[in-house]
C-alpha cells in the first residue's frame, strides 16, 4: 500500500463518514505525492482562490500548479508531505460534509469561506492550505514582472547608489 | 622531458596552487598542476551563471534529498540550487568528526575560489606579532615588511576595490575605486567615529574589478556588474577566481600541464638524497596509481587535505608523516569564530533608499586587545556591517486582499542593519587532525579524523562582541537590537580552517621555515592555509596568495641557483 492509500485509510478508520477518492491513477511527475487528476485540479483551484493572478501580466515559465507540486514533491521532507496529504484529505472531507458540490463548482464566496476557515486550523488542513499559499506566493513573487516592477530586481545593476532621495 | 618529470609539481589548483603554478610557468619552469577534482573552465563551465531567479526549477532551493544527503555541504550559506555543483557532496569524500566539524570543500580546478566571499584585508604586524606578544602558538618567522610587497604584487593582479583608510591595524594597498557606501552605513560610521577613537567602520575591501587596467584586459576580464551571484562563476571575470586568471595565465606560457581527477596519495621521499622526488597519484575515476617527479613540490591542497597528504607521506625516515619529527604535524588547527550576529532596526533616513547592488559591505577592523591586553580573553574580532532598506511586504489575507497587499509593496519599510563577528581562535595542540587507522576513503587513503572545537576564549569573545556591538548600535540610535549566538554553527563552517603545518623559527616547534619550506625536507613547500601559525581576524585568502607568491619566487631563485 502506498503512502497515499495509507493516509486515506487513516482518515476512514478515524470515524469519518465520507466518500473519498480511491487510490486512483496519479501523476507520475510527482512520485512522492501521488496526486490524482481531481486532486491536482482541487489544489490548483485553491491556489487560484488564494491568489488570483492575471497570467498575462505576470507570466511565468512554469504553471503555478506545476511549481507547487514540484516544490512539495522535491523539496519537502517525507513527514511534511504526509502532513500535506493528510491535510488534503481533511479538506476534501470538509467540503464533502458541507456541500454536495465539488469545490470547483462552489460559488467564489463559498470557496473563500472554506479556505479562510481551514487556513487558521492547527490541524493538518491548516498546514495544507498554508503550504499552498506560501508556494503560490513564491511562484508569483519570483515572476519576472513582479521581481522587476515591485521588488526592483535587476539582474545586472552595474551600479550602486547609496543615498537616493524618495 | 619525460612525460612524468617536471621542474615543479603543484598539488591543488585552487587559489594558492594557482599562484604557485603561475609563478613557475611565467618564469619558464615546466610545471605539473595536480587537481583531485574535475576541470572547470572559465565561461564554459558556469552552467547557472546566466539564469534568472525565475528560471530555477526550485527557485534556488535545495531538494529534501540533497539536504538530507549533504548535511555538511548544505550547512554552507553558498550551497544552493545555483551553486551546488561546485561543492563536494558529503558522500564523495568521507571524514571522521571526532567533534562536530563542517568541512566545506570544492574539488575542481579553481577550488573554492569560485565560491569564496572575495573579502581581502591585509594583515599588519599586530597580527604577525600576536602569538609572540600574547604567548600562544609560536612566533611567526615573518613580519609585515616581509610580505608587504607580495600583498601589492597579488593585489595588482587580482584587482582589489577599496579605500585608503590609513589604519595601522589594516594596511592599505593599491586599490581600485570602491562602491558607494549607503547613507545608513555612513551614519553608523560617523556615530562610531564620534564615540570611539579606536574603532572604525570602513569599506570592506573586495576582489572585484571596478576599474579597467591593462593587466585585467590581458587576463580577459571585464568590470564587475554587481550581480551578486559570484558563487555561480562570473562571465565577465568581474571578481577574482583562479579559473579566469591564474590558470589560463599559466597555461598561456606553454609550461603548464594540468592533470585533473588526480588524487594525491603521498609525497615520495628519497632517503638517499634526503629530498622529496615526486608524488604518488591515484586516478579519481580508474583508481590507477601513477608517480610524477619534480625538483620542487608545492603543497596547496587546502588546509586539511594538505595535512592529510603530509601525514600520509610516510617513509622509513619519516614514519609519522613527512617532516614530522616533532610530532606537531596536524596539530594547532585554528579557524574563525563566526557564531555571533547582531541585528537592529534604524528608524531614521526614511527619505532615502538605495538603487542597484554592490558585492561588499562595511568592515569594522579588530579593536579589542590591539595595543595592549584589555579584556579577559585573548585577541579579538573584526565585524562585518551592512544596512539595507526593507520592503514593506504584506502577505496577509487571501484573494483580492492578498493581491492588493502584494501590489502595494512599492513603499519602503524601515532600514535593517546587521553585523557578524569574525573572531580569532587560538591555535591549540588539542585542536588537531590525524589519520584514522582503519577507515579509508574510496581511493584507499586513510580518512581524516578532525578533532577541533571552540573553547572558553571563543565564548568570552562572543559575549564581548554582543556587548560592544550593542553599545555601538545604541550610540548610533538603532532600535530593537537583537543578538544571536548561532551555537549550532560548527567549527569549519566559516571555511577558514588553518594550521597543522605551521610556520616558525624553530624546527622543534614548527614544521615550516620563513620561506614555507618543510624544515626537514627543503624542496617541499606548504603555502595554503595549513602554513598559518595563527589566524588573526581577516579573511585569509589574500594572505595565502601573498605567502604563495613570495615562497614560489624564493623557490624559483633557488632552482635557478640549483641549490634546491
Amino acid at each position: 500500500m502506498n503512502r497515499r492509500c495509507a493516509i486515506q485509510k487513516i482518515i476512514l478508520t478515524s470515524g469519518a463518514i465520507a466518500t473519498l477518492t480511491h487510490c486512483g491513477s496519479s501523476d507520475a511527475k510527482f512520485p512522492n505525492l501521488l496526486i490524482d487528476r481531481d486532486e491536482n485540479i482541487l489544489i490548483n483551484e485553491i491556489s487560484k482562490c488564494i491568489l488570483s493572478v492575471n497570467e498575462k501580466d505576470f507570466y511565468t515559465i512554469d504553471s503555478r500548479i506545476n511549481f507547487i507540486l514540484t516544490m512539495i514533491n522535491d523539496c519537502y521532507r517525507e513527514s511534511d508531505i504526509s502532513k500535506y496529504l493528510l491535510g488534503l484529505e481533511q479538506f476534501k472531507l470538509l467540503i464533502n460534509q458541507k456541500t454536495n458540490l465539488s469545490f470547483e463548482k462552489l460559488p467564489a464566496e463559498e470557496k473563500i469561506k472554506h479556505i479562510e476557515f481551514s487556513i487558521d486550523s492547527d490541524k493538518e488542513v491548516g498546514f495544507f492550505i498554508n503550504t499552498i499559499k506560501q508556494l503560490s506566493l513564491r511562484h508569483f513573487m519570483t515572476s519576472e514582472n513582479y521581481m522587476k516592477t515591485y521588488l526592483k530586481f535587476e539582474f545586472m545593476p552595474n551600479r550602486y547608489l547609496g543615498r537616493v532621495k524618495l | 622531458m619525460d612525460t612524468n618529470n617536471f621542474d615543479a609539481i603543484v598539488i591543488g589548483a585552487g587559489m594558492s596552487g594557482g599562484w604557485a603554478a603561475k609563478e613557475f610557468c611565467e618564469q619558464g619552469f615546466k610545471t605539473l598542476l595536480i587537481e583531485r577534482g574535475r576541470n572547470v573552465e572559465h565561461l564554459k563551465d558556469y552552467p547557472t551563471t546566466k539564469l534568472k531567479p525565475w528560471e530555477f526549477k526550485h527557485r534556488g532551493k535545495l531538494t529534501a534529498k540533497e539536504k538530507e544527503e549533504n548535511p555538511i555541504a548544505s550547512s554552507c550559506y553558498a550551497f544552493y540550487e545555483g551553486s551546488k555543483h561546485f561543492f563536494v557532496k558529503d558522500s564523495e569524500h568521507e571524514y571522521i568528526q571526532t567533534k562536530p566539524f563542517d568541512w566545506i570543500r570544492g574539488y575542481q580546478v579553481g577550488g573554492k575560489s569560485i565560491m569564496w566571499a572575495r573579502q581581502v584585508q591585509r594583515w599588519s604586524d599586530y597580527d604577525f606579532e600576536g602569538p609572540a606578544r600574547d604567548g600562544f602558538a609560536v612566533d611567526w618567522p615573518i613580519r609585515y615588511k616581509d610580505i608587504e610587497k607580495w600583498y601589492a604584487y597579488v593585489e595588482k593582479f587580482v584587482g582589489v576595490s577599496g579605500n585608503k583608510d590609513r589604519l595601522d591595524t589594516l594596511p592599505d594597498g593599491d586599490f581600485l575605486k570602491p562602491w558607494e557606501s549607503n547613507c545608513v552605513e555612513d551614519h553608523f560610521k560617523d556615530a562610531v567615529k564620534k564615540n570611539y577613537s579606536d574603532r572604525h567602520v570602513i569599506y570592506s575591501r573586495c576582489a572585484h574589478l571596478t576599474e579597467s587596467k591593462p593587466i585585467f584586459i590581458k587576463q580577459g576580464r571585464g568590470l564587475c556588474a554587481s550581480r551578486r551571484i559570484c558563487e555561480r562563476g562570473c562571465p565577465f571575470g568581474g571578481y577574482f577566481n583562479a579559473n579566469s586568471t591564474l590558470i589560463p595565465w599559466a597555461n598561456k606560457t606553454g609550461n603548464l600541464s594540468l592533470k585533473v581527477n588526480s588524487v594525491v596519495h603521498s609525497i615520495i621521499y628519497d632517503e638517499n638524497i634526503k629530498k622529496a622526488i615526486g608524488v604518488r597519484v591515484i586516478d579519481a575515476i580508474t583508481k590507477e596509481s601513477t608517480e610524477y617527479f619534480a625538483k620542487v613540490i608545492f603543497l596547496n591542497a587546502a588546509t586539511l587535505n594538505t595535512n592529510l597528504i603530509l601525514l600520509n607521506s610516510k617513509s622509513k625516515r619519516f614514519p609519522n608523516g613527512l617532516g614530522n619529527d616533532n610530532g606537531l604535524l596536524g596539530k594547532y588547527i585554528a579557524f574563525h569564530n563566526y557564531r555571533g550576529t547582531v541585528s537592529a532596526i534604524h528608524e531614521g533616513h526614511q527619505g532615502f533608499t538605495t538603487e542597484g547592488a554592490k558585492p561588499t559591505s562595511s568592515y569594522i577592523p579588530r579593536f579589542r586587545n590591539v595595543y595592549k591586553q584589555e579584556t579577559d580573553f585573548l585577541r579579538g574580532y573584526a565585524a562585518g556591517f551592512g544596512a539595507r532598506r526593507m520592503r514593506d511586504l504584506n502577505t496577509d489575507g487571501i484573494g483580492d486582499d492578498l493581491m492588493n497587499n502584494l501590489l502595494a509593496t512599492k513603499e519602503n519599510g524601515l532600514w535593517r542593519v546587521d553585523s557578524h563577528m569574525m573572531g580569532e581562535t587560538i591555535p591549540k595542540e588539542s585542536n588537531q587532525v590525524s589519520l584514522d587507522e582503519e577507515k579509508v576513503d574510496q581511493w584507499g587513503i586513510p580518512q581524516l579524523k578532525v578533532d577541533v572545537d571552540y573553547d572558553q576564549n571563543d565564548q568570552k569573545m562572543i559575549d564581548d562582541y554582543f556587548e560592544q556591538l550593542t553599545e555601538m548600535f545604541t550610540k548610533a540610535g538603532f532600535k530593537n537590537i537583537k543578538t544571536r549566538d548561532n551555537s549550532k554553527r560548527k567549527p569549519g563552517n566559516d571555511i577558514h580552517e588553518m594550521g597543522g603545518v605551521r610556520m616558525g623559527k624553530n624546527p622543534e616547534t614548527s614544521l615550516l621555515n620563513k620561506w614555507n619550506q618543510l624544515h626537514l625536507c627543503k624542496n617541499v613547500f606548504v603555502t595554503d592555509g595549513a602554513c598559518m601559525t595563527s589566524t588573526s581576524t581577516q579573511n585569509p585568502s589574500l594572505t595565502f596568495m601573498a605567502i604563495t607568491a613570495r615562497a614560489a619566487n624564493y623557490a624559483i631563485n633557488q632552482l635557478k641557483k640549483t641549490t634546491i
